[in-house]
């Protein structure tokens, strides 16, 4: 099978375990209190635009890389420059994940220092990376009925826990819920934007696209069942201040005799925690090759790599430090730039439709 | 982090760093020389304590008076 080519399928799978593992343990709408959950519904709709505005964009050019399309819509210097400032978003987002997944590591590897773990981490990642973006498409084949399963099981363990009071009433706060509604749309919906740079790998997206938005749905079901247990178990405001909430309330279940359950959660919220990082570092090595016009992306992925580690010790030196930038002022640039590149692109391609066609096919790249 | 840098420094040259000199693929060497620049002089900057170099975050604090406008008009607490 050819390293660089993906199916339909493949990108769907992908979708729900970036859904599930980058928001899996937190609740990013907490803002909203006890309407997270409604928070996380209304979010889900900026996460379903994106993904309309990249399927059309790949249908439209089949094969030409976003950042390509950038370039040649908006011109070579605005094109570079909206390039750059989605290139710096994904970059800071992706060291947040890196950060919470050495942070929730360090719950059961606490004698490991973080330059260790981020290291570990990133070269695992650059592991799976060198063997080509087929190897991620069948990790998420591989990953996804696993996800499932514990995801399902853990919900159903967790039910006789649940006290519906902690729920209600519901839309007490409208002005919480649009502030939990903006955190969610930037994490995790609008992230979505990453795969953008997977779609002109798909062989099949024009005829199979229905497959990605149905398991995006079902990620969001399951984001919202997710957030509305939590919130039923632990109230509102254990919510709000515990690091990983989910992992609490797995703490709070006992089977028979068996106890400290979460353990055996351990390994799943690591699993789709390290695919959410190779996902966001794939697309950010494929989005570079685009912009610097290089012939393969395999010589960025040592040295984007070393930035990652260095920068996310440099700029998040410890949680309260992360916690004042990371999760606080970062949405109010990355929601934005998430939203507004797809949509000025799409503005722009419709605008000049037959300009960009042209210089299109006077590249001779359009693949048909 | 000193240690961390010069293993994938020297993981880099070993896997990329020769052939890219051997197929003189001098662009490709420059980008990801000027990347392993950036990390190296961010890395010492950090382990010997020199803050010379300014911290990307500041970039994002600037972000505080739409943060707090936020938080005020949605009456957060943080």
């Amino acid at each position: 099978m050819n390293q660089n080519t993906l199916s339909s399928q493949q990108i769907a799978f992908l979708l729900l375990i970036f859904l599930l593992g980058s928001a899996l343990i937190f609740i990013p709408e907490t803002y909203a209190g006890r309407d997270a959950w409604l928070a996380t519904i209304l979010a889900s709709l900026s996460g379903w635009y994106i993904l309309y505005a990249i399927i059309s964009l790949q249908n439209k050019f089949p094969g030409i890389s976003i950042v390509k399309l950038s370039e040649l819509s908006l011109g070579k210097i605005a094109g570079t420059i909206l390039n750059l400032l989605l290139f710096w978003a994904i970059f800071i987002v992706l060291l947040t994940f890196v950060f919470d997944l050495v942070v929730f590591l360090q719950i059961t590897y606490s004698a490991l220092s973080s330059v260790f773990l981020v290291s570990i981490i990133i070269l695992a990642a650059a592991y799976c990376l060198y063997k080509g973006v087929n190897t991620i498409g069948r990790l998420g084949e591989l990953f996804i009925w696993i996800t499932l399963f514990f995801t399902i099981l853990g919900f159903l363990l967790a039910m006789p826990l649940m006290n519906s009071s902690n729920l209600t009433p519901v839309l007490a706060n409208w002005k919480s819920l649009i502030a939990g509604t903006y955190y969610g749309a930037d994490w995790p919906a609008t992230e979505l934007i990453i795969f953008a740079f997977f779609l002109p790998m798909v062989n099949d997206l024009k005829e199979k696209q229905k497959q990605i938005y149905w398991w995006y749905f079902m990620g969001v079901v399951l984001l919202v069942l997710k957030n509305a247990q939590i919130l039923s178990i632990l109230g509102m405001y254990k919510a709000s201040i515990l690091r990983f909430p989910l992992f609490e309330v797995f703490r709070f279940i006992t089977i028979a005799d068996f106890q400290r359950v979460e353990l055996f959660f351990f390994i799943l919220w690591f699993i789709i925690g390290f695919m959410v990082i190779l996902i966001y570092y794939q697309g950010l090595l494929l989005g570079l090759k685009e912009m610097l016009i290089l012939k393969d992306y395999k010589v960025l992925i040592l040295p984007v790599g070393i930035c990652i580690v260095v920068f996310n010790i440099y700029m998040f030196p410890s949680d309260i430090e992360y916690l004042a930038t990371g999760i606080r002022y970062i949405p109010f640039f990355s929601l934005p730039v998430h939203i507004l590149y797809p949509t000025i692109i799409l503005i722009a391609t419709k605008l000049r439709q037959k300009t960009v066609a042209q210089a299109i096919n006077s590249l001779g790249t359009v693949q048909k | 982090m000193l240690y961390a840098i010069a293993m994938f420094t020297i993981v880099f040259i070993m896997m990329e760093g020769r052939s890219l000199i051997r197929n003189r693929e001098w662009k490709e060497l420059v980008i990801t020389a000027g990347l392993l620049l950036i990390a190296i002089s961010y890395g010492l900057d950090y382990t010997m304590e020199w803050n010379q170099i300014p911290n990307p975050t500041i970039l994002f604090n600037k972000l505080k008076p739409v943060a707090d406008a936020f938080d005020a008009y949605f009456l957060l607490q943080n």
